[in-house]
């Protein structure tokens, strides 16, 4: 095998794309935070390598995002790629560009060119920048998600709900002699509408589950201030509630599963204190306290959705995904006690 | 060469800041007779523990004003509990603060805003240490109130399963107690 050496900043993308896959990178945090040059392009030897990492990457991510798990999406038992055939994952150049544009100025500062990118349509480019968030939260990055390639991806929506209500617009430096503008108001994310998403790339959520529930879980952590405590519980019940809905309307709640993995990990372990600020007064730890039970909520929820399943007859259709469904949810009624406990606990004195 | 006058000002000041705090939330009472009826007897618990009715806004609202100038008030029916204190406190600040400028009296002023603005800066932790301690307060007021509350809805609950015994037909026996949480009643029909 012949080692050809690429020019460096084919080799900073890569080191990028790489971490976005997952293939971690001890780099990637000081790449996204330093300037690089990205005006020469990629050369034919890096477009190479790239589209080869993205090719397997992303086959690589599927499966350890919850497609190599054996289940049953209103399907016989079985991997993605058992259930499935393969389906027709052509990656555009906006994946690519997303990561030129994070290389190009340091994230890290608020202001800094906005990302010219509009929203992924393609299933591929919807996984990757998918990933590419999941990168930028790992880092520390969250404000970043306030662009709109990445606030708008349906797949972003739903697993980092805590990051989408806290960031802020990134602003233009002000010129020489003019006032710094005033801080970013928070992008403001609208309920957002997971249908389409469910309707043509359910494959998406079957394939990243367990990465989506882990994202969901990780979301629900104390904040250190009461406004950004009820700002993040206020859209993350609203996005929640959203992708049951879509769930329930497609006929798929199966795909409510890293809702459900999600809230059962979540009654699994202590309650944590809702603000991190101990000398907060009790009215504001109270307010915050009411404002953690969103997963606890979830669960009463997707129970209610089981007990409906639950009075289907053998005659009735959706009879036997409904069993199906029952018996892969059973840890739900063991959360649901807790979960119920909890809203219950927090509403009184 | 002009001359510049250094100015030193020493100022105190006695402010009464205010202090809030509160909590609000819900007691669960089973409906075993009509809405009116369990009210009035949650009311007449309350009141065998030093709560006092009042009307607020035509609602029926029980009041106590606890250890630590906490007060407790219940919505009897709506089953609201607000355990809230408020209180106005005196908080003492002095500061030293100077001032530089080519007339005294500018140097003066200058001291004398600097000294204002340090005043205000320093009323602000005492302020909020005033809450602070106000809260602990609080909390330890709301430690006693919910088994307090805990006891009312026992006694109205066990009060109400005994008046509706009495509408089903004759009382043979009441056995236990509302401080137990078990209650046996056997009612000939």
């Amino acid at each position: 095998m012949s080692v050809r050496p690429i020019h460096e900043c084919d080799y900073e993308l890569l080191v990028l794309l790489r971490a976005v896959l997952g293939a971690g990178s001890a780099q990637a945090g000081a790449l996204l935070r330093t300037a690089h040059d990205t005006r020469a392009g990629i050369s034919t030897l890096g477009l190479e390598a790239l589209k080869h990492t993205l090719a397997t990457g992303l086959v690589r991510a599927l499966a350890h995002g919850g497609g190599a798990r054996r289940e049953a999406f209103g399907t016989p038992a079985g991997r993605l790629w058992q259930r499935h055939p393969p389906p027709d994952f052509t990656i555009t150049g906006l994946p690519v560009e997303l990561l030129q544009w994070a290389l190009a100025e340091p994230l890290a500062i608020g202001s800094r060119p906005g990302c010219p990118l509009r929203p992924a349509t393609a299933p591929a480019d919807i996984v990757l920048v998918y990933l590419t968030a999941r990168l930028l939260v790992a880092e520390n990055l969250g404000d970043v998600l306030a662009e709109q390639v990445l606030r708008e991806n349906p797949l972003v929506r739903l697993a980092f709900a805590d990051a989408l209500a806290l960031a802020r617009p990134a602003r233009l430096q002000p010129a020489r002699g003019e006032a710094a503008p005033a801080p970013s108001p928070r992008a403001v994310a609208a309920t957002p509408d997971f249908r389409p998403l469910l309707r043509e790339h359910a494959l998406l959520v079957e394939g990243l589950c367990g990465w989506l529930a882990a994202d969901i879980l990780a979301a629900d952590r104390p904040q250190t201030a009461l406004a950004d405590a009820i700002a993040v519980s206020d859209l993350r019940r609203r996005t929640y509630a959203a992708w049951i809905e879509a769930c329930s309307e497609s006929g798929r709640m199966d795909l409510a599963l890293p809702l459900v993995e999600a809230g059962v990990a979540a009654m699994g372990r202590p309650v944590a204190p809702a603000l991190s600020d101990e000398s907060a007064s009790a009215r504001d730890r109270a307010a915050a306290a009411r404002a953690g039970t969103v997963l606890a909520e979830v669960v009463v929820a997707l129970g209610r959705h089981v007990d409906a399943l639950g009075s289907l007859d053998f005659f009735d259709d959706g009879y036997a995904e409904a069993r199906t469904l029952r018996a892969r949810w059973a840890a739900l009624d063991r959360a649901r006690p807790i979960a119920e406990a909890r809203i219950h606990a927090v509403a009184g004195i | 060469m002009s001359r510049a006058f250094r100015i030193q000002v020493s100022e105190g000041v006695q402010r009464i800041v205010h202090v809030e705090d509160g909590v609000q939330g819900t007691i669960d009472v089973l409906p075993i007779l009509a809405p009116e009826r369990m009210a009035e007897l949650l009311a007449t618990e309350l009141e065998k523990r030093g709560y006092t009715r009042t009307d607020q806004d035509g609602e029926l609202v029980l009041v106590k004003v606890g250890e630590g100038n906490v007060t407790v008030e219940v919505n009897v029916r709506t089953g609201t509990v607000t355990v809230s204190i408020a209180e106005e406190v005196q908080v003492n600040v002095s500061t030293t603060a100077s001032g530089t400028a080519e007339n005294i009296e500018d140097a003066r002023k200058q001291a004398e805003d600097r000294a204002m603005r340090q005043l205000e800066a320093a009323v602000v932790p005492l302020q909020e240490a005033a809450r602070r301690e106000a809260t602990a307060r609080l909390e330890a007021e709301l430690a006693e109130v919910r088994p307090e509350l805990d006891a009312v809805v026992n006694a109205a609950t066990a009060e109400a399963l005994v008046e509706k015994a009495r509408e089903l037909g004759d009382i043979e026996s009441i056995e236990g107690s509302a401080e137990d949480g078990n209650l046996t009643i056997k009612v000939r029909v």
